[in-house]
């Protein structure tokens, strides 16, 4: 028992550490030097191009090339001490843009990723339970079509219907500049606007797929021998559906979390782009055209270790949820 | 927006006209614009027509722009930092200079009370009233204090000033220059785009004893003082809040009491601002015609030019596109018009000649000879004599391409940046037209970083360039003429040699030999009108002829104010013509909150 | 899906039907098409979205059919007037752009790139899933822990950040290098699920036999493993094919893959910012594009929806009228894996 938490607990350092240093690896492969997007833009602002390469060289004096492996053990040591480095798109350090960026982004895939399940295992199991309904085809048909619209295709559709059409909702941001950055009711309120249309063009089609797993795992389960037997029984069927088939049928989704909240995390990149929503995924993009490698360096990280963390909490709460995972044979069945 | 058809017509008529009045009507409005040279005679205008309730009260309203220069929680207000200094925001809260009219093609004081022009002096007075908003003046020593520091950043300033100093009173400030300068150079040097009276002495005096990228590197972010319209307030992630500067010398122009400009990085989202209502002004906003027809009608566009645009770069170090025969064959091939309808009709001007002058300063700078000019075409593919050219210089035609002796055919990679969409429509255009003629042309679309660096290190055939430097000091050829020949940007990476040059002499005669860059240096230190503008038509000729650059289209900026809740003057007041209405008509008086 | 089945190791994939020693080898052989090939393709077929998802994806080889065999002209500027609306020039059905390139022109030769794209990432995702997966499950072990400690690696790192940088750094014009690219860490979760399914067939009585009997462990996997797991990696094949497209989609729409011609994705980026949002006359232009895309992807989705029903044993075996399925009741399968 003990030996699984800690066993499980040392992988995600091990985890951090293996993709820390592939990430340092990755980043540095990145064509062209960090100031290469800034001297375009200040070209196009008119700038002088003398100017702009005083500028730039000034720029890179303070911040001298060390040798890789120096970057690297820098990087690391900085990494054990909570500092990701300082942006060089920015000029501020990486933590604290990073800061800010996180809790949206985090606020909007841990809501949307809740709906997912939410919604999909009750279409799911209901569906399961009208086998062949009318309702079950409605659904069925609707889950299948949202299935096939990739999300960014249904943000901007989104995107045009409620806010360029009606106006109903705000295009851009993650709260409206007048509100105060504390937690009042305006703050909340405005939050929500925001992040209404990320997190349902983030859900529609996810749910719909959920909906249909839920469903088929429903419709196995209530065909095993113990769901026949406990009918024989004339247990109830309110019994049967939560006691054998819902947690029957929901654990196998809830292993799918893991990987769906990877996928999730990593799709930000597109979905908060759209929205100029700035989360982690926007800041990714940023850093990326500014070839800002301590930020894209930081953005990564902090998705992986959020993804990291996000899976050893599955983990854990799942093992407790069905025991056979910590109690031996089978702790790595997943 | 309720009958959109309906509305249609009427709007393009409406902005049809004011792109013409803004663009070319400028010759009947040089008259009433450039008269009274600047602020003084417009200032009176604002403060006559809306003040009278003024002194009782400022609506309490808010202008709301956008800026697209990233989150306003990461940037700053100090205009000499290399990175992330708002530019946007940073014009509202200091004043400028001078600025140069578009419209008027006249030079307007702003901070500046009065400049004028010796042999190898200038001098400069400042405002009376031009006061910081602490109430402290804007004195001579914060003009020079901001000099010395450009100095140490190498401000182009300084390639023609020597030293400066305090005049007669702490007002003035004096210029001395290396050597005679021709004072348009230095009128475009002090009237540039962004430039801003900025040193705020107990912010900035202690970066003159430090190293340059001391005062780069700093971030102003707080203790904000300025001499413009609006004072800082507040930055966060949605946007910036600037209030009104009451301390402002034309503070009674400016009848509202805040300044918003929220984060919008993303054209599609500033366009959706202005079409739902959330923004009031934009700063520069590149939005297609199908958009623009479907703008409200209360949606005005200013149309300016970008002195800028979409251009080809050839390496002359290529042994195929070093040729002046192949130059000119690409240059009948390209119709500009076609081009220019592709990548944004209404907003991309062709250029009439293929030469290093903005369209729209052609024919007033070419004067008699512009006619004389190879157009290469302007709205045709001449693919007969692009085909005699290439005759001439040894190539042929065989299964569709044009080849060299040795059977290769002509063409190779042509280089465009990714991600700037219009510039990608321009290059499939370009590359359509010359594939179809018989080139053999790959485009290879790379990240800005990648684009920049393979012409800097000349490893390339063709590609994707801007033909103009852009901003407002192109629109003297001086600086595009000589820019075309060095191209400081790629670090004169297209290989073009420096030397005397033999083009066909201007007259249709026989030939003339001609030294295209020493010639045009002469512009710099000439005092003396008739021979510069002799020499600028000579160079001009030159690359005409000699192709350093292919000229093909020139960019139409599109500037965004909306009149619902605001008083905008009309499309044919000249006040718009300065970049860029969103900065420059508040503070005139000319964009007021209605009452 | 085809069984190579000639060995004297005769193998059911639902393992309880006898090999007797004395059939002919021809007998076998018909015995396993009818079980593995026949009956599943039976039971999928019987299903519409199979039918209805075979119909769609072969709509769009014929596409791509006609792209590569020049049947449709090809995409060009200025070919026809600009911004035409669909269906107002019958010679340019889907209307054209603003720099006149024809739409139906525009999606067509998009095609066969869409596909290699996919087909090749989707391949790549499963081989890798399958070999890691079937290995770490039969051989168990440490080989097991090494293998499966790798993949939780792998799927620690966000799949579409790792795309971005691999895209940028190694600019991959090419579509198998790009599909590769974009599954790059696809494998590890399908990867896991095999190895989970594998255990359970490990235990039956006909692997336990070949063990016995000495025959290599690749023999194994491949003559009695892989076979029995062939439904589940076809449906995962499927949706390892989407997401390649919806990532590779969304990928050209932010404007972060390189590209040398345009593609559904390009398309859409370029209709997106020439404001095709704001105007019905541009709107074709941003539609055609997403329908191209939707539709591959409902193909697609049906199929695996199709197949699935091949899997999943309560469906298959009433569907085929068989006696029930001894399939393993594993307790971790079918995870639709969504993005």
């Amino acid at each position: 028992m003990v030996n699984y938490y800690v066993r499980r607990t040392a992988r995600v350092f091990v985890t951090i550490f293996l993709v820390a240093s592939l990430t340092f690896g990755l980043v540095r492969l990145l064509p062209g030097g960090p100031f290469t997007l800034l001297r375009a833009q200040l070209l196009r602002q008119g700038v002088p191009a003398d100017e702009v390469d005083a500028r730039i060289a000034n720029l890179q004096n303070i911040r001298p090339d060390e040798p890789l492996w120096m970057q690297y053990i820098d990087y690391m040591t900085a990494l054990v001490q909570g500092n990701l480095g300082e942006s060089i798109s920015l000029g501020e350090p990486v933590v604290s843009v990073l800061a800010k960026a996180a809790p949206w982004t985090v606020f909007v895939v841990l809501v949307s990723t809740i709906l997912v399940f939410v919604v999909g295992i009750f279409l799911g199991s209901l569906q399961a339970y009208w086998e062949g309904g009318r309702f079950d085809q409605v659904v069925t048909g609707v889950s299948i079509s949202m299935m096939s619209l990739p999300f960014y295709v249904v943000a901007v559709l989104l995107l045009y219907v409620f806010a360029y059409q009606f106006g109903w909702l705000p295009t851009a941001g993650t709260i409206s500049n007048s509100v105060d950055r504390s937690l009042s009711l305006p703050f909340v309120v405005s939050a929500l606007k925001h992040s209404i249309l990320p997190i349902v063009s983030y859900t529609l089609g996810a749910a719909g797929g959920q909906a249909l797993a839920m469903r088929g795992n429903s419709i196995q389960v209530l065909g095993n021998d113990y769901v026949q037997v406990a009918r024989l029984r004339g247990l109830s069927d309110g019994r049967i559906a939560t006691r054998y088939v819902a947690r029957n049928a929901i654990l196998p989704l809830y292993t799918g979390f893991l990987l769906l909240l990877g996928f999730r995390l990593g799709g930000t990149v597109i979905l908060e782009q759209i929205f100029s929503y700035t989360g982690l995924g926007y800041y990714m993009i940023t850093a990326l055209n500014a070839n800002d490698y301590p930020l894209m360096m930081g953005t990564f990280l902090v998705i992986t270790v959020a993804l990291v963390v996000g899976v050893f909490i599955a983990d854990l709460t799942y093992s407790r949820i069905d025991p056979r995972i910590s109690a031996g044979e089978s702790d790595e069945a997943y | 927006m309720a009958n959109p058809n309906d509305d249609y017509s009427d709007i393009v008529s409406r902005r049809q006209f004011v792109a013409t009045a803004g663009a070319s009507g400028a010759a009947a409005l040089a008259g009433c614009g450039g008269g009274g040279s600047g602020s003084g005679s417009n200032g009176g205008d604002g403060s006559d027509g809306s003040d009278g309730g003024d002194g009782s009260g400022v609506i309490d309203t808010a202008l709301v722009g956008a800026t697209n220069n990233g989150v306003p929680s990461n940037l700053h207000v100090n205009p000499m930092g290399t990175q992330n200094y708002d530019w946007i925001a940073g014009n509202h809260i200091f004043e400028r200079f001078a600025a140069y009219n578009f419209s008027t093609k006249e030079f307007e004081l702003a901070g500046l009370d009065e400049w004028s022009f010796e042999e190898t002096t200038v001098t400069l007075t400042l405002r009376d009233d031009l006061t910081w908003d602490t109430g402290d003046d804007v004195t001579a020593s914060d003009v020079i204090r901001q000099f010395r520091l450009m100095e140490k950043t190498g401000s182009a300033l300084w390639d023609y000033v020597e030293s400066v100093e305090q005049g007669g009173d702490d007002k003035t400030v004096v210029l001395n220059l290396a050597e005679p300068t021709n004072p348009e150079i230095i009128k475009h040097t002090l009237a540039n785009g962004d430039l801003r009276i900025h040193a705020y002495g107990p912010v900035y005096e202690e970066f003159v004893d430090q190293d340059a990228s001391a005062v780069q590197e700093f971030k102003w972010e707080e203790d904000i003082h300025g001499n413009g319209p609006f004072n800082f307030e507040e930055k966060r992630d949605q946007g910036w809040t600037l209030t009104r500067n009451e301390s402002f010398h034309s503070a009674d122009n400016v009848n509202f009491s805040t300044y918003e400009l929220l984060t919008r990085t993303d054209n599609t989202a500033l366009q959706q601002g202005l079409l739902g209502g959330e923004l009031d002004v934009v700063t520069s906003l590149f939005t297609p015609p199908t958009t623009v027809a479907n703008f409200p009608d209360r949606v005005e566009e200013v149309q300016l030019p970008a002195k800028w645009g979409y251009g080809a770069l050839f390496n002359h170090n290529d042994e195929h596109f070093g040729k002046r025969e192949v130059r000119q064959a690409v240059a009948h091939v390209i119709n500009r018009q076609q081009v220019a309808e592709n990548a944004g009709p209404r907003t991309k001007d062709p250029a009439p000649k293929v030469t290093g002058i903005a369209p729209a300063d052609q024919e007033t700078r070419l004067g008699d000879r512009f006619d004389s000019f190879e157009s290469y075409g302007m709205d045709a593919s001449q693919t007969e004599e692009a085909a005699s050219l290439l005759r001439e210089a040894g190539y042929s035609k065989s299964d569709g391409k044009w080849r060299d002796g040795d059977g290769n055919a002509l063409g190779g990679e042509y280089l465009t940046p990714a991600g700037w969409t219009d510039w990608t429509t321009a290059t499939n255009t370009v590359v359509d037209q010359l594939n179809s003629f018989g080139f053999d042309f790959d485009i290879n679309s790379l990240p800005i970083g990648d684009f920049f660096s393979r012409y800097i290190e000349s490893n390339f055939t063709m590609g994707a360039l801007y033909w103009l430097p852009g901003g407002a000091r192109s629109s003297f050829p001086y600086f595009p003429l000589r820019w075309q020949m060095k191209i400081p940007d790629i670090s004169g990476g297209h290989g073009f040699t420096e030397g005397e040059k033999t083009v066909p002499a201007m007259d249709g005669s026989g030939e003339m030999t001609i030294d295209p860059l020493e010639e045009i240096k002469t512009v710099a230190t000439t005092q003396d009108e008739a021979a510069a503008r002799e020499t600028i038509q000579r160079v001009a000729w030159h690359h005409n002829q000699n192709i350093p650059v292919l000229s093909l289209v020139g960019k139409v900026d599109q500037s965004w104010l909306t009149d619902a809740d605001w008083d905008v003057v009309g499309p044919d007041d000249p006040a718009r013509g300065v970049k860029w209405p969103s900065h420059w008509l508040p503070k005139q008086g000319k964009l007021s909150a209605t009452e | 899906m085809k069984p190579t089945e000639t060995d004297s190791t005769a193998v059911d994939w639902r393992g309880d039907s006898a090999s007797s020693p004395d059939v002919t080898r021809r007998e076998r052989l018909k015995e396993t098409y009818e079980a593995r090939v026949r009956t599943p393709a039976l039971v999928a077929w019987s299903d519409w979205r199979t039918r209805f998802g075979l119909l769609i994806i072969g709509g769009y080889v014929l596409m791509a059919l006609v792209a590569v065999l020049g049947l449709w002209r090809e995409p060009s500027t200025s070919q026809a007037p600009r911004l035409l609306g669909p269906f107002a020039d019958m010679s340019y059905p889907l209307g054209t752009t603003q720099s006149g390139v024809d739409l139906m022109a525009l999606i067509i030769h998009s095609t066969p790139t869409i596909l290699i794209l996919i087909t090749a990432g989707a391949v790549w995702a499963t081989l890798i899933a399958v070999v890691i997966g079937t290995v770490a499950g039969y051989k168990g072990g440490s080989v097991d822990r090494g293998l499966m400690s790798f993949s939780d690696l792998v799927m620690a790192i966000p799949g579409l950040p790792l795309v971005i940088i691999l895209a940028v750094t190694l600019n991959p014009e090419n579509p198998v290098v790009l599909g590769v690219i974009i599954n790059i860490s696809y494998w590890a979760g399908l990867g896991r699920s095999l190895r989970s399914q594998v255990l359970t067939i490990r235990e039956n009585n006909y692997v336990e036999a070949s063990r016995t009997m000495g025959i290599s462990t690749p023999r194994i996997i491949v003559k009695d493993i892989i076979p029995n797991l062939m439904p589940y990696i076809t449906v995962n094949f499927v949706f390892a094919a989407r997401y390649v497209m919806f990532a590779s989609v969304g990928l050209y729409f932010l404007g972060v893959l390189p590209y040398s011609a345009q593609n559904w994705g390009v398309t859409l980026n370029f209709a997106y910012s020439n404001g095709a949002l704001f105007s019905w006359q541009a709107a074709h232009w941003l539609l055609a594009p997403m329908i191209a895309i939707m539709g591959l992807s409902l193909g697609l989705i049906l199929l695996g929806q199709g197949l699935d029903r091949v899997f999943n044993p309560r469906v298959r075996t009433r569907m085929a009228g068989e006696s029930k399925s001894t399939v393993a009741d594993d307790d971790d399968d079918t995870v639709t894996e969504v993005f």
